[in-house]
């Protein structure tokens, strides 16, 4: 341990460099140095070199413990790496190849850097009027800034000589080195991502194809250059509606017009936690807030927006229909007494006001408990989000005249809402703040997320602001008669008009249908809509019109019953294992088939090789897999030279086959990718973060033609 | 269907661009912001007397957080860059304020004793005030995050620059041939009463030595 005199010495005096370097020779392609805090090798990957092409050089820092190195954006203090190379003339090298950072926090202040060891990666152009057979000279000096609680800056010197050939070769002893190095840098992402400026805040839109918020067990934005956000503060996470979004404190700049950046991911994946990498840029950042932020805000100018918003959801297509029916019954009721009105408006407020605090209270528990959650968190559940479609349909089915109760509009499938007076005016507003969610939920996703950075009081108050607004024409329609005067006068226009908003009821609930689709699957479609069907059939009974009170009494049963039954079938789709994911997983690309056990039994009897991929729509590392090594050309082209039946396995609904085979490699969850090859040889097992020339060299290895090579 | 989707989408859109703006919300973090009233405090020096921010309004304020071992500071003390800087700015009437928040037993870390020897004479530095804030009260206040990090406050006590000493971000003395230097430009803005042209730019350096 270096006491503080010691950390003076260190600031004040340069250090000296231990040269380990090898005797000048005709080919070096490996040079080591060493300093107090940082040992260095630089290596060649190449061991010939053709004139005219490119090889990469690595710097490869091994960090004393506790002390950091840094990437291209430092964060709050610190330097990059950097390396002057000092190359013959026609010669260039890239700029350096990051790996991707680690988020180093030291109290206020925080670095993005590296620990341990890391490996950057350059990439330098041999002239092509470089004569054949004479070595070519690297040289260069690589400068870093390595810190603990001092910062020393360091430099060395270095020199490597490449032979050059007509044909070129890599230097076998440092593949590995290489391979690591580049599995190290992070992915181009196959989703695409977006940057935009909400208030003081920046949110980082991916997306991807994420449906389960709680396999992400963390993901970290690290912007390519600084001054984007605060570096130092909390990123919040939030996974909802096909997207992955992080919200962070702004930085000291504005958002430049393209950013680059690394967004890294930890997905727990049932056997263990994943880490990948994704390189991420985007382009012109959607500002979804025009003008610019007010440093400041009151807190009142805030709750002006919530108003707004609120406002604005009376025109929701959920909710509108719902709410113009309400004020349709002034025109019919005009005689009623004002104070029976004001009465029915203040209790309808009530309800909207005590449902938004029932929703953002879950929220905000939700969140003090440590989950990712949303606005829209209700529709990650299949059960609910069934129900919802059933409700709007059923006020669809009420507003078409297929039944009614009492004459009135209010039961909407809720006996509670068709009560009269003060408790039906409540539980219609909790009704409209109920079924104003689904319609928001997919676009105030992230807006919402952002209100949810607030303190929890804030929060909560903004949300209660939110559901005002919401309540506010109706309330103002009760207490001033004198603008329910301006409504129409009744007549048969009010029948047609109550027909035409059946049908916004009917497009929502359809909406919700396709929700339902991405959540849990085709055969749960069927199964809802059958639901609906039933739904449809117990309120036709309700609507009939019986002579006899026998009658009467068969009509209520069968609706009880039809009624049962349509719930029943909602709780079915719940009940079903693994709410994600759709059924194109398996049959989507026609160079794979569906995983069948006793398929793929008769295939490993017969000798064929087969390549297995084990996966699940809700599972963040398959679709990157996917995306980056298993749909290429390379891999097509590998699977048909090596007579490769490719299997896919979808386990996003826990297909007992998929598990007992998960199981046999020890694993309790997906990605697995394993290459059985031909004649019946030892599965191989790929690592869960694939490249696709990893995946072409393990099944060149293993294909038909090179078994049938090897054993002849 | 599609189309009576695309509607329902359509008009769902414009209810969350309502949202977002429902969204919109203002930073709680201190830190201070350009245009906006600097943070005040009250200080004391290195001869135990109290400084305020208070007492230098009219004046242009220059306020540097300094670690007289950081290798970035002395790319600048060094070369005599930033004495010939502060120099030039306490002539035309700017106040220069030096502080340093290292914490005892960490780099940089100096007392009224040994201020005069390390920071000051001992380097040829004469600010306006050396201030010393070993509890980091006015390092946080201010956010500074590297040595250096430099802040102008200009006569009305408005913040008008945050960042660091010139654009090129490293340690080597070489670098500062052709380096545009920041503060001087900020200096020279204010003294022709013409905005701030760069009023942020990123501070670099030694990260702060703060207690943790």
């Amino acid at each position: 341990m270096v006491n503080a005199t010691g950390k003076f010495l260190i600031g004040v005096l340069l250090l000296p460099v231990t040269w380990l370097a090898q005797p000048v020779l005709a080919q070096t392609l490996e040079a080591t140095a060493k300093t107090d805090n940082v040992a260095i090798r630089v290596l060649s990957e190449n061991s010939a070199v053709v004139p005219g092409e490119r090889m990469a050089v690595l710097l490869q820092q091994t960090i004393r413990p506790h002390w950091h190195t840094y990437w291209q954006n430092p964060g709050d203090s610190g330097q990059p790496t950097a390396i002057k190379w000092e190359l013959p003339a026609g010669a260039e090298a890239s700029p350096i190849q990051w790996a991707a950072p680690q988020r180093i926090d030291i109290g206020v202040l925080t670095n993005y850097g590296y620990s341990d060891q890391v490996g950057l990666l350059s990439e330098i152009s041999v002239p092509a009027s470089w004569p054949v057979g004479q070595v070519f000279p690297i040289k260069g000096v690589a400068n870093w800034l390595v810190c603990d609680d001092v910062c020393i800056p360091e430099s060395v010197p270095f020199s490597l000589s490449v032979p050059t050939a007509a044909s070129g070769s890599k230097a076998a002893e440092f593949t590995a080195l290489f391979a690591a190095a580049r599995a190290a840098q992070p992915t181009p992402s196959p989703w695409a991502a977006t940057v935009a400026a909400q208030g003081e805040n920046i949110v980082l839109r991916l997306a991807m194809p994420v449906t389960d918020a709680s396999r992400i067990v963390e993901a970290q934005w690290f912007p390519g250059v600084w001054g984007v956000i605060n570096h130092n503060a909390k990123q919040q996470l939030a996974v909802a509606d096909g997207a992955l979004t992080i919200t962070v404190a702004r930085g000291d700049l504005a958002l430049p017009a393209a950013l680059d950046g690394v967004i890294t991911i930890a997905e727990n994946t049932g056997g263990g936690v994943i880490r990948t990498a994704l390189a991420i840029s985007s382009g012109e950042p959607a500002a979804l807030v025009v003008g610019a932020p007010t440093p400041g805000m009151a807190l009142g100018m805030l709750l002006l927006f919530a108003l707004l918003g609120g406002l604005i959801l009376n025109v929701m297509p959920c909710v509108f229909p719902i709410l113009a029916m309400k004020a349709l019954s002034f025109v019919s009721h005009a005689s009623a007494e004002h104070r029976e009105r004001v009465i029915g408006g203040v209790a309808y407020t009530a309800g909207v006001l005590a449902t938004f605090a029932l929703l953002a209270g879950i929220l905000l528990a939700l969140k003090a408990a440590g989950g990712a959650v949303g606005w829209g968190f209700q529709l990650q559940n299949p059960l609910l989000v069934t129900l919802l479609a059933y409700v709007l349909f059923v006020a669809g089915l009420n507003l078409s005249g297929v039944f009614e109760i009492g004459g009135s509009f209010m039961g909407v499938g809720s006996g509670l809402a068709a009560r009269g007076g003060a408790s039906g005016s409540f539980f219609t507003g909790a009704l409209a703040a109920i079924v104003a969610t689904p319609c928001t939920a997919p676009f105030m996703a992230s807006a919402i997320g952002v209100a949810l950075t607030r303190p929890a009081p804030v929060a909560m108050l903004t949300f209660l602001v939110l559901g005002l607004g919401l309540a506010l024409p109706y309330l103002l329609l009760t207490l001033f008669p004198a603008m329910a005067r301006a409504l129409p006068k009744p007549g048969p226009w009010m029948n047609t008009m109550k027909q035409v908003l059946a049908f916004p009821l009917y497009a929502s609930a359809a909406w919700l249908v396709w929700v339902l689709a991405q959540q849990a699957g085709v055969n749960s479609v069927f199964t809802a809509l059958i639901g609906m069907v039933v739904l449809a059939f117990a309120f036709w009974l309700l609507g009939l019109r019986s002579s006899t009170t026998r009658g009467t009494l068969w009509r209520r049963a069968g609706f009880a019953a039809a009624l049962v039954a349509g719930i029943g079938l909602a709780t079915s789709i719940s009940g079903t294992p693994a709410s994600a994911g759709t059924a194109t997983a398996a049959s989507g690309n026609e160079i794979s088939e569906a995983f069948e056990a006793a398929k793929f039994d008769s295939l490993r009897a017969s000798g064929k090789p087969v390549f297995v991929n084990m996966t699940a729509a809700w599972c963040i590392t398959c679709k990157l897999n996917e995306r980056v090594a298993l749909s290429g050309d390379a891999f097509r082209d590998a699977l048909t030279a090596g007579n490769f039946t490719y299997m896919k396995g979808d386990w996003t609904n826990q297909n007992p086959e998929i598990t007992r085979l998960l199981e046999s490699f020890g694993r309790a969850g997906v990605p697995l990718y394993v290459v059985y090859p031909a004649n019946g040889g030892a599965p191989k097992v790929l690592p869960q973060l694939l490249t696709e020339s990893m995946v072409v060299e393990a099944l060149a290895a293993s294909g038909t033609r090179t078994a049938s090579t090897t054993t002849s | 269907m599609t189309t009576m989707m695309t509607a329902l989408r359509r008009t769902l859109v414009s209810a969350g661009v309502a949202a977002a703006a429902v969204a919109m919300s203002q930073a709680a973090v201190a830190a201070p912001t350009i245009g906006q009233p600097a943070p005040a405090f009250t200080a004391k020096d290195h001869t135990g007397q109290n400084v305020s921010l208070e007492q230098f309004r009219g004046k242009t304020v220059v306020i540097e957080w300094t670690n007289h071992d950081c290798p970035y500071v002395k790319k600048h003390y060094d070369s005599g860059s930033m004495q010939a800087l502060q120099k030039e700015a306490t002539g035309k009437g700017v106040v220069w304020l030096t502080v340093v928040s290292s914490a005892p037993g960490l780099q940089g870390y100096v007392t009224s004793a040994n201020a005069d020897q390390l920071v000051l004479k001992g380097r040829n530095s004469a600010p306006t005030k050396l201030l010393l804030d070993p509890n980091a009260a006015l390092g946080h206040l201010y956010v500074a995050k590297t040595t250096p990090h430099l802040f102008i406050v200009d006569a009305a006590g408005k913040l008008v620059y945050n960042g660091g000493i010139d654009n090129k971000p490293t340690n080597s003395q070489a670098d500062l041939k052709g380096a545009k230097n920041y503060v001087r430009a900020a200096l020279d803005d204010i003294a022709a009463g013409r905005p701030v042209a760069t009023p942020v730019s990123q501070p670099y350096g030694c990260s702060m030595k703060y207690a943790t």
